[in-house]
């Protein structure tokens, strides 16, 4: 079980480092088929061990975000910064993957906010992956208001009602109920002030997830139940656990509901009929919109 | 036990609340009946819905069975019932979002509904959606009474303007902003007997959809091809997702 969780860990670790090293390695290379050969191999690496869609990350060049690893900022309670925009945590929505989520209220506009801090900048930029890939909309680079966009990172939909951003380790979604001039501009200020804030916010202290999180058995028969158990490492601490699979066929999977609870472990189960290798991702969140990843390895045999 | 009842259920989409009261007799002694304690049930609710559920409301949540019957009430075909359903959802008071909000993805044939979040946010005037998020809801709110509906994703095709994703003609997405052209990564809505029931945008079906006034009509027992006709811009094109239609769960 200690391995399993290890495995988990060191998981998250070598994305990161995986990633910083193929991109130094590929800011030296000039030769456009060399740098194309290049971004596949990072591209399918990244794809077999996270959530990340190849194609989603060639299409909006996710190897050139600029991102610092080391430079992650702790989980905030954005509420006392965003008072003068009317802002109020929704509730019962202030976990998951999205973070903490807010409405707005300013000016007779109105509209919605999730921000969500990861441990580093790389999984933040995952998430905004996720969150584009199965956008309806199309997302495109930028902010037509800002030259550069917004935050490290920034994607906006056409009518630039909604925009995605990313600074540092913490990746922000935010929308307007309008697209007049007006509006935007609203949403704009909005998104820069909440920009600053990242900027100025306390840097993480540690990278240690507070809490524990193995599985049973990595390697499970066909319909065998493979159980995994996240504890927080201390008491009152408000929660709620998702879970993703990445790859293989479909694992029966029972997780707890999306309400935010206290205390003690929280169980999901997998199982499957079908026999192969399969990854998930669980994401760990916290009330205060910190979300911790964990990719797990689960093997059905026959 | 012996149930006896009074009044008429047609077969139509309904539910009829009604008062039961409960007794008990000893067939060896007195052969006298009991009330029970309490002796009056005053909650009960009869149900007539089209056919036995499905997945994933094969056992229906009851929130969801009450608010599909409210909507499909007094119908008797699937393709009626569902196009009630898609209104009632159309006119839910969520606003149009790109990205999904209670429906989370492993694939476009592996999604996950989050059902008690969206029950607990009712009333949903102050929240938002997407395609996904309405096909799924016609899924699940069609499947609790019966109806066999499904979703279907529609994706671009690699030689429209932007690969892999299309361009649209006029459409009023549910709530705000109103009628509007976009590029669209994919499509969701729901599905059942090769119709389309898509709950989270209006089109315009005034025969030109490219260009104003527009001529609004909520999509429901259409043909893929109409469908396409209203939706898809002249010159692009879609392809269904592969593992599409298929049953989301729910939690």
């Amino acid at each position: 079980m200690m391995k399993t969780s290890r495995k988990a860990a060191f998981g998250f670790v070598f994305i990161t480092s995986i990633l910083s090293a193929v991109t130094l390695a590929d800011t030296r290379v000039t030769d456009p088929e060399t740098r194309h050969k290049r971004l596949n191999t990072l591209y399918e690496s990244l794809h077999t061990r996270t959530f990340a869609d190849k194609q989603t990350m060639a299409d909006h060049d996710f190897v050139d975000w600029p991102r610092d690893d080391a430079n992650s900022v702790a989980a905030a309670d954005f509420s006392d910064e965003l008072e003068h925009y009317g802002a109020t945590l929704i509730p019962g929505h202030h976990g998951g993957p999205d973070g903490r989520r807010y409405d707005w209220n300013f000016r007779g506009l109105r509209g919605k906010i999730h921000i969500a801090v990861y441990p580093n900048a790389t999984e933040a930029h995952l998430h905004l992956l996720e969150r584009l890939k199965f956008a309806a909309m199309l997302f495109e680079k930028g902010h037509p208001w800002k030259a550069k966009g917004i935050g490290d990172m920034s994607f906006s939909n056409s009518h630039s009602s909604e925009l995605f951003y990313v600074r540092k380790n913490v990746c922000v979604y935010a929308w307007v109920k309008d697209d007049s001039t007006d509006a935007i501009a609203v949403l704009n200020q909005l998104c820069e002030h909440i920009d600053t804030v990242i900027q100025n916010a306390p840097l993480l202290g540690k990278l240690e997830a507070p809490f524990e999180v193995k599985i049973d058995r990595p390697v499970v028969a066909i319909d065998q139940e493979a159980t995994l158990e996240v504890t927080p490492k201390t008491s009152g601490v408000l929660f709620t656990v998702d879970c993703l699979q990445l790859k293989g066929p479909r694992l029966k999977r029972k997780c707890p509901t999306s309400i935010l609870k206290s205390g003690k472990k929280r169980i999901c189960t997998f199982s499957s009929e079908i026999p192969g290798e399969r990854r998930v991702k669980a994401y760990v969140c916290e009330k205060s919109g910190m979300v911790w990843t964990y990719y797990i390895q689960l093997d059905v045999s026959k | 036990m012996l149930c006896t009842a009074e009044g008429t259920i047609n077969s139509t989409v309904q539910y009829q609340d009604y008062d039961a009261e409960w007794k008990i007799k000893c067939t060896d002694g007195s052969n006298a009946w009991y009330y029970t304690a309490p002796p009056d049930q005053d909650d009960c609710r009869l149900y007539v819905v089209l056919d036995t559920p499905t997945a994933p409301q094969a056992t229906p949540w009851l929130a969801v069975l009450d608010q599909a019957v409210r909507w499909a009430e007094g119908e008797d075909s699937e393709a009626d019932a569902l196009h009630e359903i898609t209104s009632g959802l159309n006119g839910c008071g969520l606003d149009y979002v790109g990205g999904p909000q209670y429906s989370s993805f492993t694939s476009f044939d592996d999604q996950k509904f989050d059902l008690t979040q969206w029950l607990a946010d009712e009333p949903w005037d102050n929240d938002t959606g997407n395609c996904a998020d309405m096909g799924n809801l016609v899924h699940i709110y069609g499947n609790a009474i019966g109806a066999s509906a499904q979703y279907l994703v529609k994706d671009g095709v690699p030689g429209n303007r932007v690969p892999g994703c299309f361009d649209t003609n006029y459409l009023d997405p549910v709530g705000s902003p109103g009628w509007n052209t976009t590029c669209w990564n994919y499509h969701q809505f729901g599905w059942a007997d090769s119709k389309v029931y898509d709950a989270s945008c209006k089109v315009d079906s005034d025969g030109s959809p490219e260009s104003a006034p527009h001529t609004a009509l909520l999509p429901t027992k259409l043909t893929e091809a109409t469908f396409k006709s209203y939706v898809v811009k002249s010159g692009e094109d879609w392809t269904t997702v592969t593992g599409t239609p298929t049953v989301c769960e729910v939690e």
